[in-house]
């Protein structure tokens, strides 16, 4: 009898676990289908996905921080200004949100890096004075989050590398931000499976392109 | 037991999957164009998929009996519908309905350009703001290039739509800045006192401007300050007229700023000779404090002191007599405010703020007569704003400013000298209501209403704005108000009982904006009545003063654009068509102001070399012949001068010196040297021979140009 009691509670504690993470199937799908090809269609099929999970699961980060991701990336993949701005729009809603639900996750303010260059990138002139502090001032709120996150020394990296030298940007300033982003990759551990894991390659081959570049010169 | 269950379970299994339902169709919309990307699912479900490029999906589901299938994508209309998934159809033809929401939002524009905010309907950058062609550092340079402003010639300020230099008032965080103008010498033109270093957001109105504002005839320059820095800064600036320094000091929830800058035009006019004889340049210190304080979870609390010092001296020529006269000008100037801001609730937002102002001008003439004001002006200022319905927001506030002049004027002759003063408080409450009537229309209503008690006045302004949005891309918009303003210092200390001059105005506009690139159209009618005449300024009997003057401004202002067709490059246009005449002053007649040029046209390309990290502009303005009265000739009809062409350019280096960000600066105007003539002066009395002497009246120096470095001690500088 004690051990039918042991085992329904188990069950019954495995049911609850369950719970929260039986929309993983569904967006590991999509996840899954956007890595594999950048696109505007597996894109937008990931933040239906996450639309969907959304409308069931209220309270969870992930699929609001997965739609900040996809709509920011669909932001970056369309070509109209506007229609641009809309997606951006979408995607800093999601992230909003998301910070609400979970205000000490790293991911979601590098997300929201990634809205501030969408951003920028549609009028320059205008907006870089505006985004690219905020961009920056989001990276530095990760790293007190969360200092080893791989992704912070991506972006900044990447960003350094497209900021004029006089602002201490280029490739030689970069290589470093760069190194150490990839020294990140290695030692970071997902807390599970489904956590945030872009960039990497990315990474690897800006690196390159920055040594590249430092050895041509 | 265990056994059955696993059969129970087993055959369970199969069963779900023997009924799985296969569901396909297309999405398409209203003109049967495929919808790509449409989330195609039942609801309750985290199972479902995407329509491809064709608006072709295909769904397995596991569900059975009665389910709600949804499908739905931006700027649609969601299907919704319920199936019997045993007898669903097998392939679905799908068309969603446009949503008719997704226009954006209509923002009421009718004569607002809007600046450096990270709003969408911005017209000009910060780095604009920054880099204005007619002097580094001057932000009414920039904003002297938007349509529907004179060029000021020996005025100076920031004239709009016929209107006077003093018809505009400066906005600084809400608050009225009386004296945001150098104090004046006879024809020279007044600077800016604000760096625009300062602010983030500028709001430039040309007319129509909402009853939060009062006291302003013609237009309103709001600047809106920088709120919380985002890191410590040290920088210093050094170029042929003068050098500035600047600290900013971070903490968590606290900031604080200082600039210093000195001034000094003696070199320039030493390279560049002025169309004046100076007997000594003019000279500026100045000194800015800037204490910003977070409270609470969203209270602001920001101080800021401004000081300014200006002494020149010029000889200037008597017509009548032909000699000339030594004007010498001190001026000490200082504007402190304090203004806080808080959330109340949810959603609505409180804002007060306190000023004081304080200008004490000292004129000596010959070294003998000598002229002496005072000013001190203060302001208190309440306002709530918020939603009281997702479609209406309220704007509601009470002022009080105040505002004491004494001038004091002693010549050799007379032993006692003349004194005037005189006290006025100005007290206004406002309400304003923006409705959002429909998805297109939007409607601003408001009014103000203004007591002053040095002349009894009791005014109620009315002030109103409609947009309608034509297109997700373009709107057009109505704009009317009245606008009082108390009668100028200059005959108010002369004849306290003078009224306030009053305007209307009455705008419609046009705009389109999409891909960076802006165009905008506006007409506009200006009448003004009560307006301040007299027989010859700065007579000392009040009997001489009247407020008989009127008169009108029309006109066609127009706006162009374009950020995004040469990639870094950046090109605008803008150009006014005028038409004004005004019985007003010391005019005879109802006649045309001096200051207006029927056409302004002024050309501006703006383009960012990668390369060497430069930044490179080049300006053009013209503006047709302004009138003159030629007594010579006669005291009723107007003569024109000739054309006004300015050619200029500036260039911005970006580099680092010992691993800091540093910039190097250079600009020129009236590159071709031509020789502009803004009018003529002419001497109130003939000479012997019966001749009205007469003299053009010219800018300060043909060609101004300034050369400069900015280092900063931090690393990077946030333009």
């Amino acid at each position: 009898m004690k051990v039918f009691l042991f085992i329904a509670l188990l069950l019954i504690s495995l049911a609850s676990f369950a719970s929260d993470t039986t929309y993983y199937a569904v967006l590991r799908n999509s996840l899954a289908l956007a890595d594999q090809e950048y696109s505007i269609s597996t894109y937008q099929n990931l933040a239906n996905t996450c639309d969907r999970i959304i409308a069931m699961r209220k309270k969870e980060w992930l699929p609001a921080y997965y739609r900040a991701y996809a709509y920011a990336h669909l932001g970056y993949m369309t070509e109209d200004e506007e229609e641009k701005d809309a997606l951006l729009d979408k995607a800093q809603a999601s992230a909003d949100a998301a910070l609400i639900l979970n205000p000490e996750e790293s991911e979601i303010q590098l997300v929201m890096a990634l809205i501030c260059y969408g951003r920028m990138e549609i009028n320059p002139m205008f907006r870089a004075t505006i985004y690219f502090p905020k961009a920056n001032a989001a990276l530095e709120k990760a790293k007190e989050l969360s200092p080893g996150n791989p992704r912070i020394y991506y972006l900044e990296g990447q960003s350094t590398i497209y900021k004029p030298a006089f602002m201490g940007g280029g490739a030689e300033a970069a290589l470093p931000i760069l190194e150490k982003a990839l020294q990140c990759y290695m030692e970071f551990v997902h807390p599970f499976d489904l956590y945030p894991h872009w960039g990497e390659e990315e990474t690897l081959s800006l690196y390159q392109d920055c040594k590249d570049e430092i050895e041509e010169n | 037991m265990t056994y059955k269950v696993l059969i129970f379970l087993f055959f369970g299994q199969i069963s779900l999957v023997y009924s799985q339902t296969y569901i396909s169709g297309v999405v398409m919309d209203a003109e049967g164009m495929a919808v790509p990307g449409a989330n195609i699912y039942f609801e309750g479900t985290f199972e479902g998929t995407t329509s491809d490029s064709s608006g072709v999906f295909k769904l397995y589901t596991g569900l059975q009996g009665e389910n709600v299938l949804i499908i739905s994508f931006l700027g649609f209309e969601s299907f919704r519908h319920t199936y019997d998934l045993t007898a669903v159809p097998v392939s679905l033809d799908i068309t969603l309905r446009e949503l008719k929401t997704d226009l954006g939002e209509v923002v009421i524009t009718v004569g607002t350009f809007a600046a450096g905010d990270e709003s969408k309907s911005a017209v000009l950058s910060t780095l604009d703001m920054a880099t204005g062609s007619g002097g580094f550092g001057d932000m009414i340079s920039a904003i002297s290039s938007l349509p529907g402003t004179s060029i000021a010639g020996d005025e100076g300020g920031l004239m709009v739509r016929g209107g006077e230099a003093y018809e505009t008032a400066t906005i600084i965080d809400g608050m009225l800045a009386d004296d945001a103008f150098t104090a004046k010498l006879p024809s020279v033109p007044v600077r800016g006192r604000f760096s625009p270093m300062l602010f983030r957001g500028t709001v430039f109105s040309t007319g129509g401007y909402s009853a939060e504002y009062g006291q302003a005839l013609s237009s309103v320059l709001i600047l809106n300050s920088i709120g919380m820095p985002k890191k410590d800064e040290t920088s210093v600036t050094v170029h042929s007229s003068g050098l500035n320094f600047s600290h900013t000091k971070k903490w968590d929830r606290a900031a604080f700023s200082t600039s210093t800058g000195y001034n000094n035009m003696g070199l320039l006019y030493a390279i560049v000779p002025s169309n004046f004889k100076w007997q000594k340049a003019p000279l500026s210190f100045s000194e800015n404090l800037v204490f910003r304080q977070k409270i609470g979870e969203n209270g602001m609390l920001k101080v800021m002191g401004a000081y300014g010092y200006d002494n020149s001296a010029l000889y200037y020529k008597i017509l009548n007599t032909g000699g000339e006269a030594l004007y010498k000008m001190k001026n000490h100037n200082f504007f402190g405010l304090a203004t806080y801001k808080d959330q109340i609730g949810e959603k609505w937002i409180l804002h007060s703020g306190l000023t004081f102002g304080y200008d004490d001008v000292h004129l000596g003439i010959q070294d003998t007569a000598s002229f002496a004001e005072h000013k001190r002006t203060g302001e208190l200022k309440l306002s709530v704003s918020g939603p009281v319905s997702p479609k209406i927001r309220l704007n509601l506030g009470t002022n009080l400013f105040m505002k004491n002049l004494d001038q004091g004027y002693s010549t050799p002759e007379e032993e006692v000298p003349y004194k005037s003063d005189f006290r006025s408080p100005i007290g206004a409450i406002y309400a304003e209501t923006e409705i959002k009537l429909t998805r297109r229309i939007s409607t601003r209503i408001g009014a103000r209403f203004e007591a002053l008690s040095l002349t009894d006045e009791l005014y109620l302004s009315p002030r109103l704005a409609l947009a309608y949005k034509t297109s997700p891309f373009s709107q057009i918009s109505l704009g009317y108000g009245q606008f009082y303003q108390q009668a100028q210092e200059e005959s108010l200390i002369y004849n306290n009982a003078l009224l306030s001059e009053k305007a209307a105005h009455l705008i419609a506009n046009f705009q389109y904006g999409r891909n960076s690139r802006i165009f905008r159209i506006e007409a506009y009618y200006k009448k003004y009545d009560n307006l301040v005449k007299y027989e010859t300024l700065y007579n000392i009997e009040a009997s001489s003063y009247n407020n008989e003057g009127d008169g009108f401004a029309q006109g066609i202002d127009l706006f162009f654009r374009d950020s995004k067709t040469l990639k870094n490059g950046d090109f605008w246009l803008s150009y006014s068509l005028m038409d004004s005449e005004r019985n007003y002053q010391d005019n005879i007649s109802s006649m045309t102001p001096s200051f207006i040029s029927l056409h302004t046209l002024s050309i501006a390309y703006k383009h960012y070399i990668e390369l060497t990290d430069s930044y490179v502009s080049m300006g053009y303005t013209y503006s047709s012949g302004r009138p003159y009265v030629n007594p010579n000739i006669s005291m009723v009809s107007q003569e024109l001068t000739g054309s006004c062409h300015d050619l200029g350019f500036s260039i911005f280096h970006f580099t680092e010196i010992f691993g800091k960000f540093t910039m190097l600066f250079a600009q020129i105007t009236n590159v071709f040297g031509t020789n502009n003539i803004y009018g003529y002066r002419f001497a109130s009395l003939p000479d012997m021979s019966g001749i009205y002497r007469s003299e053009p009246i010219l800018p300060v120096s043909r060609r101004f140009f300034l050369i400069g470095i900015h280092f900063s001690f931090t690393g990077q500088t946030e333009i």
